[in-house]
C-alpha cells in the first residue's frame, strides 16, 4: 500500500477520534463495553440477544452514538468470556471454549490471576492488531469494491453465505439449509419491484416484512431460554478471588505466551479475512495449531500458558477484524455482524464500499472507539473481575424471567405492536424445534440481512445483461468468487468423504476436544 | 429421544417439504424468465434449493453406515414440558395483558408465569421476582426509556 494512502487513513482516524471522543459518544461507547462485558461473564445471556434487546433502543439515537454502542457490546463481551472459562470452567461464550481447556488447570494450580493477566495482554494484542488492519485494510477494500457490478456483489455474497453456513461447526447441508430459510423470510413481505405482497400468509402486518429484532430474539433469545430452562445446575462459585497482584504475569510467563500471541493473532486475522469465520473457529485453530507446534504437545490440557494465550489472542483480532468485510463492503461474516449491519439499515445507512466515503463520522469514529472501547476494558477489567466472578451466583431461575420480559419490551417497542411480540414467541418455538434438529440457528440471520439484497443484485445483473444467467461467469471478479464458492463444496465433499473413510481424518478431528458435560450454558451462537 | 440417522430423516424432510411450500407459493406470483424475472423468481430458486439440500440431508442420512451426528455440537435433551410451556406462557400472558391492562401489569404477569418454569421456583418467589421486575421495568421502560405504551389502563372500569 502507498504511504499516501496511510497517511490519509491516519488523518482519518484523527478525525474518527474527535468524533468518538465527544462526551455523548463516549458515553455511549462505555456504555456498551460495559454491558457487553457483563453478558459476557453471565451465563444464560448471548451477545446476540442482548444486542437484539437493546436494538430497538438506539432507534432514537443517533446512528454514530448507536454503533458505538452496539460493536461496544460485541467485542466487549469478549473480555468477560475469558473470566468464565478460566476461572469457572464455564465455556458461557463459544469462542472461549477453548481457553477453558489449559485456563482452568491453572486456576487449579493458583495460577488463575496469571492466566487473566495472560489472556487480557493477549487480547489487547489480538485486538489492536485487529484494529490496525482495519485502519489500513478497510478503505483500500471498499476502494476495490467499489468497482463490483450486481454480478460481482451477488457472487460475493454467494461465497459469504456458503462459507458462514458450511464452515460453522454442524452439519454443512443443514448450514446451508438455515441460509435458504432466513433468506426466505428476508424476502417476506411486499416485493419492492413489483408491490406483490410475497410470504405474507394474509397476515397485514407482515407486509413490510419480518422485523429483524423479532427473528433475533425469537432464535437467539426465545429459543435459547426453551432449551436452557431447569437444565443450568446453580453455580458454586468456589473462593475464585483474584488479586490485583496476581494479574501480573512474571518475566519467565511472559516469554512463554509472547510467541503464540503473535500466531494467534495471526490466525485471527487471517480468519476474519475469510468470510464465515468467526471468532469461534479463529480461537479453535489457534489452539490446534499450538498443540501441534509446541515441543510437548502432550502437556496441552494441564494448565500450558500458550493454550491461554494464542486462543484469546486470535479471538480477538478476529472479532475486530471481522468488521472488516462489514463496514467495507457490506458483507458480514457472521451473525453477530449481520445483526450490526441490520442496525446501520435500520438508522437508514446502507451498508456496502460507499459507507466509509459518505459516513466517515460512522466508519473512523467507530475505529477510534475500538482503540477507546477495548481500553476502558482493560481498565474496567483489572479492578472488577471480583465483581464480575460474584455475579455468576445469579441463578438462572431469576435470570430468564427477566430477560423474556426484557425480550418481549424489546420487541414491542421495535414497532410497537404486540403483533411482533407474537412473531418472535413462533420464532422461538421454531427455532427451538430447529435447535433440537441439530440445525444451527446463527445462518438464518446471515440469510436474512443478505437475501433482500442478493435478489435486488441478481435482478439488476440480469437486467443489465440481458437475462444472460453467463455474466456470472464472464465477469471475472464473479468468476472468481464463484471459483471460491466451487473450492469451498469441493473441500466440504473432500472432508466428508475423508471422515466417513477413517473417522479420525476429517476436519472434524481438528477440533479439541471441549468436554461437553461441563458447559453450562451453550450458546448458538457462532 | 431420536438416534441422530431419524434426527437427519426428520430434518431432511422438513427441508423438503418446506423447499416444495416456498415453491409453491413462489408460483402464485409471476415467476417470469431469466430476461424480465417476476417476483417469485427468486423466492422459486430458494425454494427448489431448499428441498433439494433436503433431499441431500435424507440420503446422506440413509446412506450413512454410522452415525452422521453433527461433530461438536452440543447434546441437546428432550424438551422440559414444565419450563417450555411456562416460557410460552410468559410471553402469551405478557400479550394478552399488555393489550388489555398496559406495560407494568403485562410484565408481572410475564415475569410471574416464566418463573414458575422452573423446578426449584416457589409461588412466593415468584410473586416477588415479578413485583420486583415490575417496579424495575416500568421505571426503566416507562420513565426513563419513554416506551409507547400505557403503564397502565382499564378501558373497562370506565
Amino acid at each position: 500500500m502507498a504511504l499516501g494512502d496511510m497517511i490519509t487513513a491516519l488523518h482519518d482516524l484523527g478525525h474518527g477520534f474527535a468524533v468518538a471522543l465527544l462526551p455523548g459518544n463516549l458515553i455511549w461507547c462505555f456504555v456498551g463495553v460495559l454491558i457487553g462485558n457483563l453478558v459476557g461473564v453471565l451465563p444464560g445471556l448471548g451477545v446476540l440477544s442482548t444486542v437484539s434487546i437493546l436494538l430497538p433502543l438506539t432507534f432514537g439515537m443517533k446512528p454514530v452514538a448507536a454503533i458505538l454502542m452496539l460493536a461496544g457490546i460485541y467485542y466487549g463481551a469478549q473480555y468477560g468470556g475469558a473470566i468464565c472459562s478460566i476461572l469457572l470452567n464455564l465455556p458461557c461464550h463459544p469462542p472461549h471454549a477453548v481457553t477453558c481447556l489449559d485456563g482452568f488447570p491453572l486456576t487449579r494450580q493458583g495460577k488463575g490471576g496469571t492466566a487473566l493477566g495472560i489472556a487480557i495482554i493477549a487480547a489487547c494484542m489480538g485486538a489492536a492488531f485487529g484494529i490496525v488492519e482495519m485502519t489500513f485494510f478497510a478503505p483500500v477494500v471498499a476502494r476495490f469494491a467499489l468497482d463490483f457490478g450486481p454480478a460481482d456483489i451477488c457472487s460475493l455474497m454467494l461465497l459469504g453465505l456458503l462459507a458462514g453456513s458450511t464452515l460453522a461447526r454442524g452439519s454443512p447441508l443443514k448450514g446451508v439449509a438455515m441460509t435458504l430459510l432466513g433468506q426466505m423470510l428476508g424476502l417476506a413481505g411486499v416485493d419492492m419491484n413489483t408491490g406483490v405482497p410475497r410470504f405474507t400468509f394474509g397476515f397485514l402486518n407482515l407486509y413490510d416484512g419480518v422485523e429483524l429484532v423479532a427473528l433475533a430474539l425469537g432464535v437467539f433469545g426465545i429459543a435459547e431460554f426453551l432449551k436452557s430452562v431447569n437444565r443450568i445446575a446453580p453455580l458454586h462459585v468456589p473462593g475464585a478471588r483474584v488479586r490485583l497482584r496476581d494479574l501480573l504475569p512474571s518475566r519467565g510467563e511472559l516469554r512463554t505466551a509472547s510467541l503464540p500471541m503473535v500466531r494467534g493473532t495471526l490466525v485471527g486475522s487471517l480468519c476474519a479475512m475469510v468470510p464465515g469465520t468467526g471468532p469461534t473457529i479463529a480461537s479453535f485453530v489457534a489452539y490446534a495449531l499450538e498443540k501441534k507446534l509446541s515441543r510437548t504437545p502432550d502437556r496441552f490440557g494441564t494448565g500450558m500458558i500458550a493454550g491461554v494465550a494464542s486462543p484469546e489472542a486470535s479471538t480477538h483480532s478476529s472479532v475486530q477484524g471481522d468488521f472488516i468485510p462489514t463496514m467495507s463492503m457490506g458483507i458480514p461474516g457472521d451473525s453477530g455482524m449481520a445483526l450490526l449491519l441490520g442496525a446501520l439499515m435500520i438508522q437508514g445507512i446502507t451498508p456496502g464500499p460507499l459507507l466509509i466515503a459518505e459516513h466517515p463520522d460512522i466508519f473512523w469514529g467507530l475505529i477510534a472507539s475500538f482503540w477507546v472501547g477495548n481500553l476502558l476494558l482493560v481498565i474496567l477489567n483489572v479492578p472488577l473481575i471480583g465483581i464480575w466472578v460474584r455475579l455468576l451466583a445469579i441463578p438462572y431461575r431469576v435470570l430468564y424471567p427477566c430477560a423474556l420480559c426484557f425480550v418481549c419490551i424489546g420487541v414491542y417497542s421495535a414497532k410497537n405492536s404486540l403483533f411482533e411480540v407474537g412473531e418472535t414467541l413462533v420464532f422461538g418455538i421454531v427455532g427451538y424445534l430447529l435447535i433440537t434438529l441439530r440445525f444451527h440457528a446463527a445462518p438464518i440471520l446471515l440469510g436474512f440481512v443478505l437475501g433482500p439484497r442478493m435478489e435486488e443484485n441478481f435482478r439488476n445483473a440480469l437486467a443489465i445483461s440481458n437475462g444472460h444467467i453467463g455474466v456470472f461467469v464472464t465477469r471475472p471478479i464473479s468468476a472468481v468468487f464463484l471459483g471460491c464458492c466451487a473450492v469451498l463444496i469441493l473441500a466440504q465433499l473432500y472432508a466428508h468423504l475423508a471422515s466417513r473413510r477413517g473417522r479420525r481424518l476429517g476436519a472434524a478431528g481438528a477440533w479439541p476436544e471441549v468436554a461437553d458435560g461441563t458447559i453450562g450454558v451453550p450458546q448458538v451462537e457462532e | 429421544m431420536l438416534s441422530s440417522r431419524q434426527r437427519d430423516l426428520v430434518s431432511g424432510t422438513l427441508c423438503l417439504v418446506g423447499g416444495a411450500g416456498a415453491l409453491l407459493e413462489a408460483g402464485k406470483d409471476t415467476i417470469g424468465s431469466l430476461t424480465s424475472p417476476g417476483p417469485g423468481f427468486y423466492p422459486a430458486i430458494l425454494g427448489a434449493l431448499l428441498a433439494l439440500v433436503g433431499l441431500l440431508i435424507v440420503g446422506a442420512a440413509l446412506a450413512a453406515s454410522h452415525a452422521t451426528d453433527d461433530v461438536g455440537t452440543e447434546p441437546v435433551g428432550g424438551p422440559d414440558w414444565r419450563g417450555c410451556a411456562c416460557i410460552v406462557g410468559g410471553v402469551m400472558a405478557f400479550i394478552v395483558v399488555a393489550w388489555l391492562a398496559g406495560l407494568s401489569p403485562a410484565i408481572f404477569a410475564c415475569v410471574f408465569v416464566a418463573a414458575l418454569g422452573d423446578r426449584t421456583a416457589s409461588v412466593r418467589g415468584s410473586l416477588i421476582l415479578a413485583l420486583v421486575m415490575s417496579i424495575v421495568g416500568t421505571v426503566l421502560f416507562g420513565y426513563l426509556l419513554g416506551i409507547n405504551m400505557p403503564l397502565w389502563q382499564w378501558p373497562w372500569a370506565t
